[in-house]
């Protein structure tokens, strides 16, 4: 009963082997820029070198293909545990914990609201991770969704309909105007509505519930039944999303939003945003999840999230002691190991990755313009693009590039939903003859290449396309068009470029990746393809993950070979802790930014 | 801002004045470069300098060893050798071509804006100067509002907002310095226009603009020129400015500046030479230029000149 | 002397009143309408449209708008930022005094540093000291004022793990508050340095060729008392005319120095408003910053009509 189908199939891709790392999250770190709501922000953290021996995190080696790290092991114990019970992080000793001190983590850069439901840049996922729960979330290697608030996995007498069971007796923290009151499920009501809400554009992940949901019931207490319109099938994801936190309604009619206040039901309670130098919070005592030893969480007393932007600095106030953790610039990596003994480190596939980008278009508001209409000059400019080179050239010290490289939409590291085969890669015959069957002429096609110029990486990136496209299709009049994010955005969502560099965020679910990007009612690009739309909508109803993988792919297979965009790579991440940071999770970029089990051996 | 005459004395005129524009003005010029060779090193130094860099600028096709955007993906962050004079960078570029190329960009930009500055402060500072009264007061007012905005606040916005394009930078630092240097403009003007041999002028029903076109223009000349070598130095640092922001002349364009920001930082420590160079080269020419800018100065003001 | 304050009171205002409308325009010039690129970026309803363009006083007339505008800066209210909701004048109650205070320190290393040098270059015009005085003081300001600052982050940590703190302390631990500001204040300084040794020396100069120096040498007076007594004196009037211009120069270079060394002064809120296209906040800001300017200048135009009694007199 009550299975969780949903838990079959991440169990099931648990359980194959796999090469990924642990992803390091909530933006923590070199990202110096402002990340982009789920279109992610760009990632500077690669280094070349391999981690220093880290023996607290069971350090994965990031060469391809090693075995699954240990914490999918341990992660695997999840269902056996009661619900507010967490798992301890690889090479934690429940027998050593200590409590007490202050764990200071970096972020690249600041939120821009504290509301879960309106910012969800990692820089925001940091904290709101520590401030609130959600109903369900997932496991930090994003393998398995967990449950959170809810008891156990819900049930479901059919295939519409989720019925959680939350956990008794958690209260919200003792801030006012919320106060210590029990959590009931009609928070859940009231927050996934305040998300799912019908303001189009006003929430970034409105549309997880919007017009999807027939009803929330509130069947007792502590039981909350979902109904769903149709077959819904990325339901548990989302509801399992970092961004679907549940907020209490006393704040929200207060403050009239949750800018500058947060109160949740979560390990840690916020004190203060000092703007550009740091956030503060400080241990909640009634929090209600416990570990396995039957110890309250969290472990430290306060925990400080630092602001630096700059790599520099990151690195400087790593190697001096002043944060505990965080990510750091790829080419500061092996400087930051050598500095300081016994750092542990990962190098992990980031979620943000980068694709290049032809115009978006969607046949009714936003027209295809010429020469992107002719599908061959849109195979040329894809084709003409040497991913490995990219990555190589520009996230490497040595010329081995620092990431892995992606075929589709879904990012190799969501397993079994990625394509594992090149359609559309690089092949500069094969691009020139579609440039001269097409007919555009090289030496006249002029268009620009607009990118977010975040960092020198960002730059260096839009350098390397374009010596590629001037190279293999002798394109003479394409230029480069750095811009600052709020104007980059402005382009980006008007749908207006010919030509762009993006990082977008890639998620768990593949809805997320293909519906928003090249569904029916896409926000965060465009494409009119009616065929592809319909593929998608398929896969968004098909609940059952062993049908659902083929459409999965079959859309995939479809959008890349429209030719759309090239997809290019995902860089690693570089992850830093001091020697006596312990119970690490080594979180997502942006989907665990949770530091419950962490404690300071000091 | 008060009469700050004192603090930048004009050029000296009347020499110049006295003898009217022509043959005479041309053998200043002539007195000037000589007596710049025998009595002030430094700069003469800096004019070489300039003039080198000027030369690597023009003839930069024959003097690079590769195109400056070219990529070489397989030789990144090589260090000086035969084949790569000043090494390469992260992406395989050749260092010693960008840099020649470098030239180009960061004097084209300099030159432009220098000149689009320097021309407005100088019919800014000249009708203030010479109109005095309430055209005066009024202008002043207005450069006052100008100074008000901090250089770099100002080309932030203007760049900012109309987008980094070549040529919105060369405007946006053109802006930098006209408000300070038409207060000096006007100070020079205002050392003319008390000259008798003016008054004479205007005796003679000579009209304003003959007066401006003929007489004041030309003694006020010399204190442009020298505000415009100086001004170059540092508008070549507020370009360097702007590409540390990401603002500055777009990619893959090399200056000397933006060659000093992203990935010279970025690898100082395993690849210094990103760095070493370029900075090297700017420091030379930001020195060229203020050397001979303050060279100019000493001899061109009478004040300055013959030593104690 | 009243005469002379009084004018360049009232002038100081006309400037402001300049401002103001600069700064008023400099929002409206901007190309496309503001609300919508607001709107999209920050992800407004589009109901909210209507809210903002209320916020933001759009729906008013021109004119009224900027009588409101006036009206509210008149009563200390800048606006109020699009991110944040904060007041922006609240922000800049916060920022202006860290900023200030790395300011005043820039300054300060900047003139000592400078006007020694300055000096020196000036009385042994021409010789090697002066050579090398204006050489190095030149190799100072072409460097720009972020590459000091990567050198002084990057190679002392390699060398002696040691690393200039780079999280801002408050008044709490003055020692550590003042060890904050010494690296952003020593590059800033080096800026500033350059230009100001440059005009001591030419200020320096000029005085020295004056009549009543070579009257006080053919009096006999020793070198060192005629410098310091007469001389000196008499150049610190352009000088101090020119350390008020350097505020300016600050407020541009903070902008750099704040994201680096992160300190959380008004160039990061500046920038960050640019970044975000934070109007309202921009607005207030830049309007801000160009009062402190206009301040200063009055300020030191008082001060000079103090020292230099011609201009009192003029």
């Amino acid at each position: 009963m009550g299975d969780d189908r949903s838990e079959n199939y991440w169990l099931r891709l648990a359980n194959r082997q796999f090469s990924r790392r642990r992803l390091l999250g909530t933006g923590i770190g070199g990202a110096a820029a402002l990340g982009l709501a789920a279109c992610g922000s760009s990632n500077n953290n690669k280094t070349s070198n391999k981690p220093a021996a880290s023996s607290a995190a069971g350090a994965a080696s990031p060469a391809a293909g090693n075995k699954a790290p240990t914490q999918a092991n341990t992660g695997g114990q999840v269902g056996a545990l009661t619900a507010t019970v967490v798992p301890l992080a690889p090479g934690a000793n429940a027998a050593n914990v200590k409590k007490g001190g202050t764990f200071v983590v970096l972020n690249g850069g600041e939120p821009r609201t504290l509301d879960p439901h309106f910012d969800t840049f990692p820089f925001c996922t940091a904290i709101a991770d520590n401030v609130y729960n959600a109903v369900m979330k997932f496991t930090p290697d994003l393998t398995k969704i967990t449950t959170d608030l809810a008891v156990a996995m819900p049930e479901q007498p059919d295939d519409k309909t989720y019925i959680f069971k939350l956990q008794q007796g958690v209260k919200f923290q003792d801030v006012q105007p919320v106060g210590p009151r029990e959590f009931t499920a009609d928070d859940v009501k009231y927050s996934i509505e305040r998300q799912a809400t019908n303001d189009p554009g006003k929430f970034q992940h409105g549309y997880y519930f919007r017009d999807k949901l027939d009803s929330i019931q509130v069947v007792d207490k502590y039981t909350v039944k979902f109904v769903t319109k149709a077959q819904y099938a990325p339901f548990m994801s989302y509801i399992a999303s970092p961004w679907t936190v549940i907020v209490p309604h006393e704040a929200v009619e207060k403050f009239g939003d949750l800018t500058a206040n947060a109160i949740g039901t979560g390990p840690f309670i916020f004190d203060s945003w000092e703007k550009n130098v740091q956030t503060t919070l400080h241990k909640n005592p009634n929090y209600f999840r416990k570990d396995a030893a039957g110890n309250a969480l969290p472990y430290v007393d306060k925990l400080t999230i630092k602001y630096v932007v700059d790599p520099q600095a990151q690195l400087n106030q790593f190697v001096q002691g002043n944060l505990d953790a965080g990510a750091l610039q790829f080419n500061y990596a092996k400087q930051a190991s050598d500095s300081v003994k016994g750092a542990n480190s990962q190098a992990v596939p980031s979620q943000f990755w980068k694709e290049f980008r032809t115009q978006p278009w969607d046949g009714q508001k936003y027209m295809q313009k010429a020469p992107y209409t002719d599908i061959r000059f849109r195979q040329a400019l894809v084709q003409a693009i040497d991913k490995q080179e990219v990555l190589d050239t520009v996230y490497s010290l040595n010329g081995k590039g620092d990431g892995i490289l992606t075929f589709g939409p879904i990012l190799p590291i969501y397993k079994p939903w990625a394509l594992t085969s090149e359609l559309a890669g690089f092949d500069p015959k094969k691009a020139l003859d579609m440039l001269k069957a097409s007919g555009v002429d090289p030496n006249t096609f002029s268009d620009q290449i607009i990118f977010a110029n975040q960092t020198s990486i960002d730059q260096q990136v839009g350098e390397v396309i374009l010596a590629q496209l001037q190279k293999n299709l002798g394109l003479k009049k394409v230029s480069l068009m750095p811009m600052q994010l709020a104007e980059y955005y402005n382009k980006t969502y008007a749908y207006d470029y010919g030509m762009s560099h993006h990082t977008p965020l890639n998620s768990p679910d593949p809805d997320e990746n293909l519906s928003s990007y090249f569904g029916r009612t896409s926000t965060f690009y465009k494409w009119g393809n009616t065929q592809i739309w319909d593929l998608i909508d398929k896969q968004g109803i098909t609940v059952d993950p062993q049908a659902r993988l083929p459409i999965v792919q079959d859309a995939q297979k479809m959008i890349v070979q429209d030719f759309p965009m090239a997809f290019l790579y995902t860089a690693n991440l570089h992850l830093f802790t001091q020697p006596y940071v312990k119970g690490w999770f080594f979180p997502q970029d942006l989907y665990d930014g949770r530091v419950e089990t962490v404690w300071i051996d000091k | 801002m008060a009469q700050e005459t004192s603090a930048r004395p004009g050029p000296g005129v009347a020499p110049l004045a006295a003898e009217g524009r022509g043959v005479r003005s041309r053998s200043i010029w002539l007195d000037t470069l000589i007596r710049l060779v025998r009595t002030k090193p430094l700069g003469l130094a800096g004019g070489i300098i300039i003039l080198a860099l000027i030369v690597m600028a023009i003839f930069a096709p024959l003097l690079a060893n590769y195109p400056p955007a070219e990529i070489h993906p397989k030789f990144k962050l090589l260090g000086p050798s035969g084949t790569w004079w000043f090494g390469t960078d992260n992406l395989g570029r050749d260092i010693y071509s960008r840099i020649i190329y470098g030239a180009r960009v960061s004097l084209k930009v300099g030159f432009l804006a220098v000149l689009f500055s320097i021309v407005l402060a100088t019919a800014i500072g000249v009708v203030s100067g010479y109109f005095g009264g309430i055209v005066d007061t009024v202008v002043q007012r207005l450069v006052d509002a100008m100074i008000a905005f901090p250089g770099l606040v100002l080309i932030l916005l203007i760049v900012a907002i109309w987008g980094n394009t070549l040529n919105n930078v060369i405007l946006a630092l053109a802006f930098f310095g006209i408000a300070g240097n038409s207060r000096i403009m006007r100070g020079a003007t205002l050392a003319v226009r008390n000259q008798t041999y003016m008054e004479a002028a205007r005796a003679m029903g000579a009209s304003d603009l003959r007066i401006i076109l003929l007489h004041v223009l030309p003694n006020v000349t010399a204190t442009a020129i020298t505000l415009a070598t100086l001004g170059l130095g540092t508008v070549i640092l507020a370009e360097a400015s702007l590409g540390f922001l990401g603002l500055g002349v777009p990619p893959p364009n090399p200056t000397w500046g933006n060659m000093l920001s992203g990935q010279a930082r970025q690898f100082m420590v395993q690849a210094p030479w990103l760095a070493i160079f370029p900075g090297v080269v700017l420091s030379l020419a930001i020195f060229g230029f203020n050397m001979l800018g303050d060279a100019l100065r000493d001899l061109l003001d009478p004040r300055l000149r013959g030593g104690r | 002397m009243l005469d002379y304050i009084v004018r360049r009171i009232i002038y100081a205002l006309i400037t402001v009143m300049l401002v103001l409308i600069a700064t008023f325009s400099i929002i409206r010039l901007l190309p496309g309408d503001v609300v919508t690129l607001m709107a999209h970026q920050n992800n407004y309803a589009a109901a909210d449209e209507h809210l903002l363009r209320h916020q933001l006083g759009l729906d008013k007339s021109i004119p009224v708008q900027f009588k409101d505008w006036i009206g509210g800066v008149l009563h200390g209210n800048f606006g109020r930022s699009l991110w944040t909701k904060q007041t922006v004048a609240s922000e800049l109650r916060r920022r202006f005094p860290i900023t200030a205070e790395l300011g005043l320190m820039a300054v300060f290393f900047g003139v000592v540093l400078a006007v020694p040098v300055g000096i020196l270059s000036a009385i042994r015009q021409d010789t090697l000291a002066d050579y090398v005085a204006r050489t190095a003081a030149v190799a100072f300001i072409s460097l720009p004022s972020f590459w000091v600052a990567t050198l002084i982050l990057t190679f002392p940590l390699i060398w002696w793990k040691w690393s200039p703190p780079l999280t801002y302390v408050g008044w709490s631990h003055p020692f550590d508050h003042l060890t904050y500001y010494l690296a952003p204040a020593i590059c800033l300084a080096t800026t500033l340095a350059g230009g100001v040794m440059r005009l001591t020396r030419t200020a320096m100069l000029d005085v020295v060729r004056q009549d009543y120096i070579r009257t006080a040498w053919s009096k006999g007076l020793r070198e060192r008392s005629v410098l310091v007594r007469h001389a000196t004196k008499n150049a610190m009037i352009p000088v101090v005319t020119i350390v008020g211009l350097q505020v300016a120069l600050i407020f541009g270079g903070t902008v750099i120095l704040e994201q680096i060394f992160q300190v959380p002064g008004v160039g990061r809120f500046f920038y960050d408003a640019v970044l975000n296209r934070d109007y309202p906040a921009l607005q207030g800001v830049v309007f801000f910053i160009a009062l402190i300017v206009v301040a200063t200048n009055l300020l030191v135009d008082l001060a000079y009509g103090l020292l230099d009694p011609r201009i009192r007199y003029a």
